[in-house]
């Protein structure tokens, strides 16, 4: 099913690129639009692909549209997504120094795949590795702290 | 001109300070490949940042040694836990996990060493002298040429991927599509820009590697969480390098191994889990002991083993001489180069010859490094391979989310990163390559540029593809990957399969 989900977003994708290079000059939109015309085609192969699988899979009695869920997995794998958005968002507010180790610590507190001393040595030793490369040695300009 | 830049880049390479980034990369990649899970290429995507502050020199043989080391240290993790630390290590864990169980760890993690000394000394010199040479031929190439490869390379790639070819190229195309993300090479026209100033120079390569590779890696590793424990080997108690008898015997299938592994290299879309397990294969096939494979016997180490590490020079040539990536890896290696404001291209071995050769040499003497370094820290990398992928998880995402930003010191960089992580990600989970759609923005602006030129050449004409027998040549084998990878070419197989079946029936 995802796959179809892919080829579909791919064909819509492309239809839009080439109904906005319609409006760019002719050597601009050239080869934008050849390749609008080949992930066309590719998404419908690569759907009509899975719909002779299916067809096999059905006959052969095992298929499955969309896979049993495992909600654990999915609820994590969500929660750390979220946390990767709410890191890079909060480095310029927080700063680097206070994000990082609330980004090391929450799944660290939270998984437990270690215990507290490692953990809180985890955390200390990662942020201060990586402060010490970027910052202190490539000099860059990170914000450090909430309001730097 | 060859011969100078051969002596400016062994003079570069030679210099303190890029002896010290060989051995900083050589430790560093060796430690990441070690980590169950984390493959050469997100070694490289996630330790691009630091080498920008670097010489292109020094930057780049930090990333080549750091691409070796990672080959060598994926096979610590098979060896001792049962799990390849990278793809192309798949095959070490048939024979090494059983030689370990035994007893003999140490001895396997050195056969695994040696073997791909010796397969990293092979594809060094091939591509010492492979490049060069195709290099030189491709000096004479036009625009139409150049098209035509690139063409040849991301059919190629995408045709050749895992699972289905068909989403393999449609991976590569979207890569392509992607790429056309910024202004217009010929007319300046900014296109998809959507307005967003940042978009204007084009999607940064480097941000979406780094997404594509290491975000998608890092919510797995979280997902998946720990492995079942008591499977692993904890300790390395025996002698690690095979003494002189020892090596004497193992040199043949490291040899013969090396060269598959350079010449599964050369092909673009193959890389070193598709070498590792020819050249296991071919051990089995050459040995009067096929029975003694997968208990423990040391030929079923240092064929893939010396497989994988020789895929690295293969996969540099066509990226060096072409400009065309063999792999993700080193099309990521690619992206350091870009960097450093050096555009893929024929021109890489004569504009920018000594930051070329200077990387060709590097890759020799990332080899020795690797060995040695390998000698003395491999006992140590033990501990490493024992971290939880819940606490390597999020340490790749600091990572990731510092090193994106480092690049232009941009917040919309760290969104674009994790925009490209999701679509990585959910690639991924569909089972759909993401080498193509790299490689894809990699060759999009390449392409983009000599179609246009070519079509300038041709006055309009699209005729001029056809005039130039290389570009026609090129062109014809491209279109027959593309065909013998769709479905119609199976159902063709089919059919005739069918026909002949029947006519032998009535001749019957």
């Amino acid at each position: 099913m995802g796959r179809i989900l892919v080829a579909a977003m791919s064909i819509v994708a492309a239809i839009a690129m080439q109904h906005i290079a319609t409006s760019y000059p002719a050597a601009a939109a050239r080869f934008p639009t050849l390749l609008g015309y080949v992930v066309i085609c590719l998404g419908l192969m690569a759907v009509g692909q899975v719909l002779l699988e299916w067809r096999r899979l059905r006959l052969a009695g095992t298929l499955q549209v969309l896979p049993r869920a495992d909600w654990r997995k999915i609820a994590i794998g969500s929660a750390f997504t979220l946390l990767i958005v709410l890191y890079a968002w909060s480095i310029p507010v927080l700063g680097y120094l206070l994000a990082t180790p609330l980004m090391l610590a929450i799944p660290l507190a939270l998984l437990r795949p270690v215990g507290w001393t490692a953990a809180a040595i985890t955390v200390v030793a990662v942020t201060g590795t990586i402060w010490g490369v970027f910052v202190w040695f490539l000099r860059l300009p990170i914000p450090l702290y909430p309001g730097a | 001109m060859t011969e100078s830049f051969l002596l400016v880049g062994l003079a570069n390479v030679a210099q303190p300070t890029n002896l010290l980034a060989i051995v900083a990369g050589t430790v560093i990649g060796m430690i990441i490949g070690a980590m169950p899970g984390l493959s050469a290429t997100m070694a490289i995507a996630l330790l691009l940042p630091l080498t920008f502050s670097m010489p292109p020199e020094t930057g780049l043989s930090m990333l080549a040694s750091l691409y070796l080391a990672a080959m060598y240290g994926g096979s610590i993790a098979a060896i001792l836990l049962r799990t390849p630390g990278t793809p192309a290590a798949a095959a070490t864990v048939v024979d090494g996990y059983p030689m370990a169980q035994g007893g003999q760890a140490g001895k396997a993690l050195g056969l695994s060493l040696t073997a791909s000394l010796i397969g990293g000394l092979i594809s060094s010199s091939a591509l010492l002298t492979i490049a060069p040479l195709l290099g030189q031929l491709v000096l004479n190439f036009g625009p139409v040429e150049i098209f035509a490869i690139a063409v040849l390379g991301i059919t190629i790639i995408g045709s050749l991927s895992q699972g289905s070819a068909v989403l393999g190229l449609l991976a590569g195309t979207l890569g392509l599509l992607i790429g056309t993300i910024g202004m217009d090479p010929t007319t300046g026209t900014p296109r998809f820009t959507f307005g967003i100033l940042q978009l204007f120079g084009g999607v940064e390569f480097t941000v979406a590697l780094i997404g594509l590779f290491s975000m998608p890696q890092a919510i797995r590793l979280m997902i998946q969480g720990d492995r079942a424990k008591g499977a692993q080997v904890s300790k390395i108690r025996d002698r690690m390098l095979p003494n002189l008898g020892e090596f004497v015997r193992l040199l043949p299938n490291g040899l013969r191994s090396g060269v598959i592994g350079v010449l599964t290299g050369l092909i673009p879309g193959t890389g070193g889990d598709t070498a590792s397990w020819f050249a296991y294969n071919e051990a089995k096939r050459f040995s009067r002991r096929k029975e003694a494979f997968g208990t423990g016997y040391p030929p079923g180490i240092v064929a893939p083993e010396a497989a994988n590490n020789a895929v690295v020079g293969g996969s540099l040539v066509p990226t060096i001489a072409l400009g065309i990536p063999g792999s993700s890896a080193t099309a990521v290696l690619l992206g350091g180069l870009m960097v450093h404001g050096i555009l893929p291209g024929p021109s890489l071995m004569t504009d920018y010859g000594d930051v070329t050769y200077t990387l060709l040499w590097a890759v020799l003497f990332a080899n020795i490094a690797l060995f040695l370094v390998g000698a003395l820290f491999t006992r140590a990398c033990v501990a490493v391979t024992k971290i939880p992928n819940r606490v390597v998880g999020p340490v790749i995402v600091v990572l990731s989310v510092i090193g994106a930003f480092a690049i232009n010191n941009s917040a919309f960089d760290v969104g674009l990163m994790i925009v490209f992580g999701m679509i990585g990600f959910l690639l991924d989970e569909f089972k759909i390559p993401t080498p193509p759609l790299v490689i894809g923005l990699i060759l999009g602006p390449v392409l983009d540029t000599s179609l246009q030129q070519s079509l300038l050449i041709g006055q309009g004409s699209w005729w001029i593809f056809l005039e130039s027998p290389i570009s026609a040549v090129l062109l014809a084998i491209a279109l027959l990957s593309v065909v013998q990878a769709t479905p119609f070419f199976g159902m063709l197989k089919r059919l005739t399969g069918k026909q002949a079946t029947l006519q032998n029936d009535r001749k019957g």
